[in-house]
């Protein structure tokens, strides 16, 4: 049994939505500097100002990115329902395993995926922004990211079919934690982390309460995964038929 | 890698999901050698072949291959054994060239032998294809050819001829032996298709509503006649003259009595008969 194989093949089983999300991306790009025309014109004096536009830019791209990151609710649940987690576990590989390589990859894709696209071409070459500010601002899309595919993929595991999870996905991260959260998640951090980085911008984002919030996050994603997979471990892996 | 001798042992398995009992207090010992396990459509053939494997766990009572447990010990078990799931998904793209790569990637087995087994089932053909282009029969064999590729001691198939043209299931039904008396493995197959499969057998396990019913080497076994004719009224008047338990069932006549007895009795008085054959005894109680 070929030691990285697994990894390889849930990479390679990933491609055709990171294609997707590079798309999507691009149009966040290209609606957020030439449409909304943010960017080039926010004011770079001084290193409050800049903070804050770091802030900015992240709330322009959350509708975006919370696309990107439903894509991979679909390619997991994708994996589940077309048995493909079934034949892998069938040949030796556990259902935990399956899962956290699929958690990784569907993680690691759209924050390396966003953090070069608005990063590199925006953050640094249009605000000459300092590299401890990038790390702050990938720590928001990583924190985010956790937490938003956990969800996914416990909702993927509880609801056996391919529109339902993603469709809560949208719904859950763009209407109904924005609506009920945003309005008191610059004093609160769990407001905030169920907010995600909608609400950044409105608060000093190396602040306390972002860092906590960032971390709290990744607990919520990390624990949804873990009941996920021991839900995964209890159930059928049988694709249902569709 | 093969061993001497291979046993999966089941004891008081049991199984719900949600509310229904799918599995009840399953017990049996097998050994090397082909066995059958036959049972209706949902009577739980699949659910017992995830539980042997560990795919899923039990609510009650324990599996043990080769006194390993499959649940605590997946990784160790699984790599000892080749289990093809009744519908396993392609890996990678569709290209069966890709699947035969990450097939033998994952499982490490060779590609030659895989390409071997292809061409016993006369699938040279489908390497440079998609499955999207292959049928459901021709997509099965080419999985079976990789699954058959292994150097497991122990294979588990789930259905493997349920998509199958007659001709090709008693081509994998010859595979099967063959390979099963070259290397002293364990088979256990899953089957609802009564056929070419049932010629091959060492032990047959009888799953109804759940439960096994009965489990039989094949010295012990009894046959039973399935036949159709034309005039079923009659033929089961006559048939009841020399075997009085004789039954006329969903269509089908039930009879101890064998083919040359039927073919008899059908030319003497005029009777056409549609179709027959034979089944273990125990069997018949799947079409009451």
């Amino acid at each position: 049994m070929s030691r990285f194989a697994l990894g390889r093949l849930i990479s390679f089983e990933m491609d055709p939505y990171f294609l997707s999300e590079l798309t999507v991306l691009f149009a966040a790009l290209v609606f957020d500097f030439y449409i909304s025309g943010s960017g080039p014109q926010w004011p770079i004096v001084g290193s409050l100002r800049t903070i804050i536009s770091t802030g900015l830019l992240l709330k322009e791209i959350y509708v975006f990115y919370v696309m990107v990151l439903a894509v991979n609710v679909y390619a997991f649940t994708y994996l589940l329902e077309s048995g493909k987690i079934l034949t892998l576990v069938a040949l030796g590989y556990s259902a935990k395993r399956v899962m956290v390589f699929s958690f990784i990859w569907a993680v690691i894709y759209p924050t390396l995926l966003s953090t070069l696209i608005f990063s590199v071409n925006i953050y640094l070459f249009e605000f000459g922004e300092t590299l401890p500010a990038l790390f702050e601002m990938l720590f928001y899309i990583l924190s985010f990211s956790v937490m938003v595919i956990g969800t996914g993929f416990l909702i993927s595991i509880l609801i056996r079919n391919l529109i339902i999870p993603v469709s809560s996905t949208l719904v859950l991260f763009l209407i109904a934690l924005p609506d009920i959260f945003s309005k008191a998640s610059d004093k609160n951090f769990i407001f905030y982390a169920l907010t995600g980085f909608y609400s950044i911008g409105i608060s000093d984002p190396f602040s306390m309460l972002f860092l906590s919030g960032g971390i709290l996050e990744i607990f919520i994603g990390l624990v949804f995964l873990i009941i996920g997979s021991f839900l995964l471990k209890r159930r059928s892996l049988k694709p249902v038929r569709m | 890698m093969v061993s001497s001798s291979n046993v999966i042992s089941c004891s008081g398995l049991t199984k719900f999901f949600k509310k229904r009992r799918v599995l009840d207090n399953i017990n049996f010992e097998l050994y090397d050698g082909i066995n059958i396990l036959a049972g209706d459509n949902g009577a739980g053939k699949s659910t017992l072949l995830y539980l042997i494997n560990g795919i899923i766990s039990p609510d009650a009572g324990s599996v043990r291959i080769n006194g390993v447990d499959p649940v605590k010990q997946h990784h160790e078990v699984l790599s000892e054994v080749s289990f093809m799931p009744e519908r396993p998904a392609t890996l990678g793209s569709s290209s069966v060239k890709e699947y035969i790569y990450w097939f033998s990637s994952l499982k490490g087995t060779g590609k030659e032998e895989i390409l071997n087994y292809m061409g016993m089932f006369g699938m040279d053909y489908a390497l440079s294809s998609t499955f999207q282009s292959l049928s459901m029969g021709e997509s099965q064999l080419v999985m079976l050819s990789c699954y058959l590729s292994t150097d497991s001691s122990i294979f588990m198939l789930d259905e493997p001829n349920s998509n199958l043209d007659v001709s090709k299931r008693s081509i994998v039904a010859s595979v099967i032996r063959k390979k099963a008396k070259q290397t002293n493995s364990l088979f256990l197959i899953s089957t609802h298709v009564f056929d070419e499969i049932m010629t091959i057998y060492d032990r047959i396990l009888l799953l109804v509503d759940g439960s096994i019913k009965s489990i039989k080497g094949k010295e012990n076994i009894s046959f039973i006649s399935v036949l159709r004719t034309d005039k079923n009224d009659l033929m089961l008047d006559l048939i009841k003259k020399l075997d009085n338990e004789a039954s006329l069932n969903q269509d089908s006549i039930f009879t101890s009595l064998g083919m040359e007895d039927c073919a008899r009795l059908a030319n003497e008085n005029g009777v056409r008969i549609l179709s027959f054959f034979s089944l273990p005894g125990e069997m018949g109680v799947l079409y009451e």
